[in-house]
């Protein structure tokens, strides 16, 4: 028993490391510089056996969606991903303000505010070709603010009235411009049919393929290594033009760019400045840098003791550089774009024009920290390579004002407890980051103390602010409205705007159209059946 | 002997709840929870808290491990609290994933182990042991990840091989692509393990080399090759099994590093993802898991114990 067992093992080897030189022996015939611009179906990797028939664009992707997707609850980057493929949004906001209408036709408010009425496209088709009505729209919000409480302002609901087939109309009570973004971006439209004959959002990947309206469909999903998708011949923005799309799943990020390089893979994001220096002036690759609208910051906590002074806090403020701090971070400027407010620049919203800009002056620095306390501490994710280069820096630059900063570089789950809990006054500054959305008013929880107030602040004047900006229909009155309560925050000097920080997508040369399809927050490529291959 | 393995399965059932107790009432004494890895800058704190008494991070500590418990019992492992998916079909396909790499390459690391720790064993401060030892010590000293990036960047992108990543081509489950993608997590791991075996091994081969019945044997005019593959192998097998035993766990949690360079598609990358994300049901599954195949693998080498040495089992 025991010698059948290791000859099948032995077996087993030889042939592997058999089979394994006839694979290479197939692929060693093309030049390596060739590698990265043949198609997915010719790579090294698929030398051997059957190659699928038409074009495949392979995305590589950090983490495993796992085997179900629920698109309601998913709010991981991978589930959102896999979502943005297999479902389409009404319309999508970008970080300019501008619109993509893409199952809506329209969306406007009625001339008080109270009203928005949504107009689908006509002639709209699921993947299986049942016809995406009002009904499936209702359905769908009507599932969302179940899951939880989505459409209301005010903590009152919003009212849908089906219209006709292809409108919606949607009551609230009392004027909200923030309603347009509820609708926006992450609120898939779920086919009717599909879901509630179901009884359950959950799709379990590993047996199903569900209905849907994005520009591919769900084909396989291989636990830990792949999802896989065809194209969908009802999209409404047109047919994709490259036959499949997979997302492949490379935790380690050595692994995915020895994978680009090889051809393995189509794209890949890269995280640090450092690992772009492979595709510089490399004629097989092009590097792709975009904002996430992302804003970095340093802010100090009220809740110490240490920060109860405001000429104290402005102080620090004085002694630090915001360029050199971020390129202490990012190395190369064409990863990061300052910031002077809690917007990032790309907002249609951003405007520092008025506010306190903190320019570096070591001797005003020192003048107002006098006195002051000279041992504080700054917490930041340990993880996070680029925050703690930011809190050397800001170490190298209080020391010349002869306060000493300890670094307390803490876990992820850890900082979010800190930074959730009000009352924790263990630390004193803090860095982190954030994504927040299009509309300012997404930006309110971070400031205003009628709300989560997750900056700690205590000013009535600024809370009654946000009410207003939000409530006014006029554009130009709501500029004015965000622009002062931009300079009242920079005021109070809790909050100090790094910068908004530039991702980068590396892709094979072969891979056409990255900036018609769109590069964006969370998902990256926009639209991916705007991507053409050569 | 039956009666002997269903007393020793009787005994680990408490110590076994024992573990999951310990483990649950750690990773409720860590400060935060699940519910701290999910959290974003736009939720609001009643959303936050929403999702707390949704996930039942609310109920008291006993509450929690007694629902949980229930589950496991009925074969529920639950939903992953981060990714909501279900944490049994997962297993499903990444425990056996991870077990023929780990098993295939375990084993091969045995056999070598047992040849070199007894040509090094043999041949004590001669030039094959010194090799061999010299060869052990680098192993030992070497990393996983780098030993794989490097043979990633030979075998993959230089000479372009071998695939660089994962367990299957898109859309080919064949065996022979299967064998191309395995070839290089697997010599990863036969490196991996094999230095410390072939130094147990040869430590053992030393200490029974100097034993009686080594003599009488060698007075007796037997030859060297008969000593060592006869008499010898089989003394040095016993504390060997012990360490067979003690590899079983190694079948879920033996290829972390491993599988993560390479984007092996098995339990070690499931499982440090969800450390670092106080993922609990998933923690928790696989630390069942592995402590019962630690269990297991105590009994196991028990059995073996009497098999390879029936004056143990004449002991009982």
């Amino acid at each position: 028993m025991k010698k059948t067992f290791l000859a099948g093992l032995m077996a087993m080897t030889m042939a592997a490391s058999l089979l394994s030189a006839c694979g290479g022996a197939v692929v060693e015939e093309a030049p390596p510089s060739e590698a990265a611009a043949t198609t997915a179906g010719n790579t090294a990797e698929g030398g051997t056996d059957s190659a699928p028939s038409g074009s495949t664009f392979t995305y590589a992707i950090a983490g495993d969606t796992g085997n179900t997707l629920n698109p309601l609850t998913a709010d991981d980057r991978y589930g959102l991903m896999t979502c943005k493929v297999i479902y389409s949004p009404l319309y999508y906001i970008n970080l300019d303000g501008t619109v993509d209408y893409i199952l809506a036709e329209s969306m406007e408010a009625n001339e008080d505010g109270t009203v928005w009425t949504l107009k689908l496209k006509p002639d709209l088709k699921w993947s299986d070709g049942e016809a995406l009505t009002a009904d499936d729209v209702i359905f769908t919000i009507d599932a969302q603010n179940e899951n939880s409480a989505l459409l209301y302002v005010n903590n009152e609901p919003v009212t849908m009235e089906k219209v006709d087939d292809l409108t919606v109309a949607f009551h609230l009570p009392t004027p909200s411009a923030s309603i347009f973004e509820l609708l926006s971006a992450e609120m898939w439209m779920l086919p009717q049919h599909y879901f509630e004959p179901k009884g359950t959002f959950d799709v379990n990947m590993l047996e199903e393929s569900p209905v849907c309206s994005g520009p591919y469909v769900l084909e396989k999903y291989e636990t830990g290594q792949y999802l896989q998708f065809q194209k969908n011949p009802n999209y409404v923005l047109g047919e994709a033009s490259i036959d499949s799309v997979v997302y492949r799943v490379v935790q380690n990020e050595d692994t995915a760019t020895l994978a680009l390089q090889n051809g393995e893979v189509d794209a890949w994001m890269a995280s640090t400045p450092q690992q772009l220096l492979p595709y510089e002036n490399n004629e097989s690759f092009k590097i792709y840098h975009y904002s996430e609208g992302r804003v970095a910051y340093m802010a100090m906590n009220p809740t110490s003791e240490k920060m109860q002074d405001a000429d104290y806090r402005k102080g620090i403020l004085y002694a630090l550089d915001k360029n050199e701090i971020m390129q202490a971070a990012y190395t190369d400027p064409s990863f990061y774009e300052l910031t002077n407010t809690f917007l990032p620049p790309v907002n249609e919203y951003y405007d520092d024009t008025s506010v306190e800009l903190y320019t570096k002056d070591l001797e005003k620095a020192k003048e107002l920290t006098a006195g002051g306390p000279t041992d504080i501490n700054i917490m930041y994710l340990a993880s996070d390579t680029m925050q703690e280069r930011m809190a050397l820096t800001i170490q190298a630059s209080l020391k010349e004002i002869g306060i000493n900063v300890e670094l307390n570089g803490v876990e992820s789950a850890a900082w979010s407890a800190a930074y959730l809990d009000k009352e924790n006054d263990t630390f004193d500054l803090f860095l982190g980051g954030y994504i927040m959305g299009i509309d300012p008013n997404l930006y309110a929880p971070l400031f205003s103390s009628k709300m989560d107030n997750s900056f700690r602040f205590s000013r009535p004047d600024i809370d009654e602010l946000w009410i207003q900006a939000d409530q006014a229909t006029d554009s130009a009155d709501r500029a004015a409205l965000y622009a002062e309560i931009q300079k009242l925050i920079q005021d109070e000097a809790i909050f100090y705007p790094l910068g908004s920080n530039n991702r980068a997508l590396v892709a094979a040369a072969k891979v056409g159209n990255v900036e018609e399809a769109g590069l964006v927050p969370i998902y990256s490529i926009k639209d991916l059946s705007k991507l053409t291959l050569n | 002997m039956l009666k002997y393995i269903v007393k020793r399965i009787l005994q680990a059932i408490p110590l076994l709840l024992l573990i999951t107790v310990i483990c649950f009432t750690l990773i409720n004494l860590a400060p935060y929870d699940a519910v701290d890895a999910i959290t974003t800058p736009n939720m609001s704190a009643a959303e936050i808290e929403m999702r707390r008494e949704a996930y039942g991070l609310n109920d008291p500590v006993y509450v929690q491990y007694i629902r949980w418990l229930n589950n496991i019992l009925h074969g529920n492992f639950g939903y992953s609290l981060l990714s909501h998916t279900s944490i049994k079909y997962d297993l499903m396909i990444r425990i056996p994933n991870t077990a023929i790499l780990v098993l295939i390459s375990y084993a091969t690391a045995y056999l070598l182990a047992i040849v070199l720790g007894l040509a090094a064993g043999s041949t004590k401060n001669r030039w094959p042991d010194k090799i061999i030892d010299s060869l052990c010590s680098i192993g030992i000293s070497t990393p996983t990840f780098w030993f794989a990036m490097l043979l990633i960047y030979l075998f993959s992108y230089k000479l372009k091989f071998l695939p660089v990543m994962g367990m299957h081509t898109v859309g080919d489950d064949s065996f022979a692509d299967l064998a191309r993608h395995f070839v290089l997590p697997y010599v990863t791991l036969v490196i991996g393990f094999l230095p410390d075996l072939t130094r147990f091994v040869r430590g053992s081969a030393i200490g029974q080399l100097k034993e009686d019945y080594v003599v009488v044997q060698q007075a007796f005019g037997a030859k060297k090759a008969e000593i060592l593959f006869h008499h010898v192998v089989r003394n040095v097998m016993i504390p060997l099994v012990t360490k067979l035993g003690m590899a079983l766990p190694q079948l879920v949690t033996g290829a972390v590093v491993t599988e993560t360079v390479f984007t092996w598609p098995g339990i070690g990358n499931y499982f440090v993802t969800a450390v670092k994300g106080l993922d609990y049901p998933i923690v928790m599954a696989i630390l069942v898991l592995s402590s019962t195949l630690v269990i297991l693998g105590n009994l196991l080498s028990d059995i073996l114990y009497c098999i390879v040495d029936p004056r143990i089992k004449s002991m009982q």
